[in-house]
């Protein structure tokens, strides 16, 4: 089991970094984008700001639909807090904030899967109606189950947190170890692996549309007033 | 002020960019006005650019480079790129996208590499270019039928002057009393204006540019600010949203350098002639109106107050909004050159408009573009609702 998790998280992180690559790769070779905003550009520091309140709060998501803004942002927050707080299997020694972290983390365990379920009943009803893209459901249902066999470690099926981590810190240096001995841990560890491998690129590119936007939105204005 | 022209051929790395940033959330598919008249998420915002993403994994990605850009599923692509000529290029769903997509930008490149793929345009829009060759217009209409029909007699056109009128093709063809409003407008202020001949004021290049044929954009821009230029022309000022918004996004970068001249809205002129006394208006109206924002207008170049202060400047009316309005506005399915095509979506998104200004109990309602006169004028042929529809100078032309 703990080889083929070894392979299955190489081949997730190749394929990670293979599709960041061929991203940056293919932005590099575009052709020069526009050199500039139509109107007047606002000052990069406020464009920055902007764009930056506008990303942590998905500000956008909010003018369009403010019930699923509110779940989105719960979604998001608790996927930061729980990535956060398994630094502390990934990192040795623990820093002091990941440690400081671990109870939000934890509550953040239990929300995210609430969260995740009333994004994907808000997307199912939509379905008929609207767009309905299997790639998404597919993603927010390897979190669903991410998060799920995350609490069964936590309460039904605890497994050694030691060997744990000194497999993972084994994994990250290429010092492979045995891994702990049970099936919950092997799946919870091969759904990360497929989430990092299905990663969107939009979680890269999307905050670099959103600057573009709050560049363009304040420039408007200045197309044709002076 | 200035963009600089992306290079034919590929996508700029902003527009890869942008693409990739689609969420595929679908938020956008509630503002889509096609959506509102097909309900078909097949050819919705996120489905177009998924399509695309395919396109690309296809032709770039590791599966092209193994296979061949045969690989491209033929079908694949002509989904696309009926998809994505069946848009108005509205820019409604970049409005709403959480990723701040610049849609009205994006629909236009990708159209664009459509046409380097040799699958666009589609019907008639592939004869735009010939049709603007031979006349000038992208409607085959002689230039001396350009100004003659409904060009005022009344008012003086100098041989020379700081500020030029451009009519457009659309309206000069296709919504002449538009044009003649926005003619007697300019009179009536008293200000001095020039205007290019017939046979010089030629296609500002919008038709090619929408529907991604960028060939002939630089010859047609060159002649016309040479002409402007000889002229003596500092303001150009012209009523078109469509030709306003590649004046003022495009032509410089066409042009290769800044523009010897500024250019403004028409709507912009007469709220600053009635704030400032050269327009006058003698009477009244008592009317409720309500006015729809062109998307090219309002998204596209940002204007939305001064057509509204025009309004407000003619004592009695009493001004009513959609509810989609301003930067939100919903098209009247005249936009992105779909009309030429998808006929009946635009029919149906022009009597939405119909339906909810009568819904809204308007005596008028008010346009402030050639391509939506003409169209939602044509969507209330043989239907049961109808409104009394005026081009926003005609309305000021008629007070003055």
């Amino acid at each position: 089991v703990g080889a083929l998790l070894l392979l299955a998280g190489y081949a997730a992180y190749a394929a990670f970094l293979g599709r960041a690559g061929a991203l940056a790769l293919a932005l590099a070779r575009a052709p020069a984008d526009p050199g500039g905003t139509a109107g007047r550009a606002p000052s990069p520091a406020r464009a920055y700001a902007a764009a930056l309140l506008d990303i942590l709060l998905l500000l956008r998501l909010l003018r369009t639909n403010a019930p699923l803004w509110a779940l989105e942002w719960v979604f998001h927050l608790c996927v930061a807090l729980e990535a956060a707080r398994h630094l502390r299997y990934l990192l040795e020694p623990v820093p002091a904030w990941a440690a400081a972290l671990q109870a939000p983390g934890l509550a953040a365990g239990y929300l995210l899967p609430a969260a995740l379920l009333a994004i994907l009943a808000a997307k199912w009803r939509r379905r008929g109606s609207g767009y309905y893209s299997s790639e998404n459901v597919l993603l927010l249902a390897l979190l669903l189950l991410g998060a799920g066999t995350g609490i069964a470690l936590k309460h039904l099926a605890p497994t050694d947190l030691v060997a744990a981590k000194s497999f993972m810190l084994g994994f990250f240096a290429f010092r492979p170890g045995a891994a702990p001995a049970s099936p919950l841990f092997a799946a919870h560890l091969l759904l990360a692996f497929l989430v990092l491998a299905r990663l969107p690129a939009h979680v890269a590119t999307a905050p670099f549309a959103i600057l573009d936007a709050n560049r363009r939105d304040a420039a408007l204005r200045g197309i044709l007033h002076e | 002020m200035s963009e600089r022209e992306p290079s034919p051929g590929g996508l700029t790395a902003r527009e890869l960019l942008e693409l990739d940033a689609c969420t595929q959330c679908g938020e956008c598919l509630r503002h889509c006005p096609v959506q509102d008249v097909t309900g078909n998420p097949a050819i919705s915002p996120p489905a177009k650019i998924r399509m695309f993403r395919e396109v690309l994994a296809g032709t770039r990605g590791l599966r092209g480079r193994l296979f061949g850009a045969g690989a491209a599923d033929r079908r694949l692509l002509e989904d696309f790129t009926k998809a994505v000529y069946e848009c108005t290029t509205c820019g409604a769903c970049g409005r709403s996208c959480p990723a701040g997509i610049f849609t009205q930008r994006l629909w236009p490149s990708l159209r664009r590499e459509m046409v380097r793929r040799g699958l666009g345009p589609i019907g008639p829009q592939a004869g735009l270019p010939e049709a603007i060759r031979s006349t000038g217009n992208p409607y085959l209409k002689p230039a001396a039928e350009r100004y003659a029909p409904w060009f005022p007699e009344s008012v003086v056109v100098a041989e020379r002057a700081e500020l030029a009128y451009y009519a457009g093709c659309t309206g000069a063809y296709e919504a002449r009393p538009m044009v003649r409003g926005d003619a007697l407008v300019l009179g009536a202020s008293g200000v001095p204006f020039t205007m290019l001949p017939p046979e010089e004021e030629v296609c500002c290049g919008f038709p090619l540019f929408i529907t991604g044929q960028h060939d002939m954009l630089r010859g047609l821009v060159a002649r016309l600010v040479a002409g402007y230029r000889a002229r003596g022309v500092r303001t150009l000022v012209c009523s078109c949203p469509c030709c306003v918004n590649i004046m003022a996004r495009d032509w410089p970068a066409l042009y290769g350098a800044e523009l010897p001249f500024r250019i403004r809205h028409i709507s912009q002129f007469a709220a600053d002639a009635l704030a400032s006394g050269k327009l006058v208006p003698k009477r009244g109206l008592g009317e409720r109106l309500i006015y729809h924002d062109p998307c090219y207008l309002s998204r596209g170049v940002g204007i939305i107050e001064e057509p509204r202060a025009v309004l407000r400047g003619i004592p009695g009316v009493t001004l009513l909004e959609f509810d989609r309005h301003g930067l939100e506005s919903r098209c009247c399915g005249a936009g992105g050159a779909a009309r030429k095509v998808f006929h009946e979506n635009a029919i149906a998104m022009g009597r939405l408009a119909v339906d909810e200004a009568v819904a809204k109990r308007a005596d008028r309602l008010i346009l402030n573009c050639p391509a939506c006169y003409a169209k939602v004028n044509e969507a209330m042929v043989g239907y049961d609702r109808q409104i009394r529809i005026t081009d926003l100078m005609e309305l000021l032309a008629e007070v003055l």
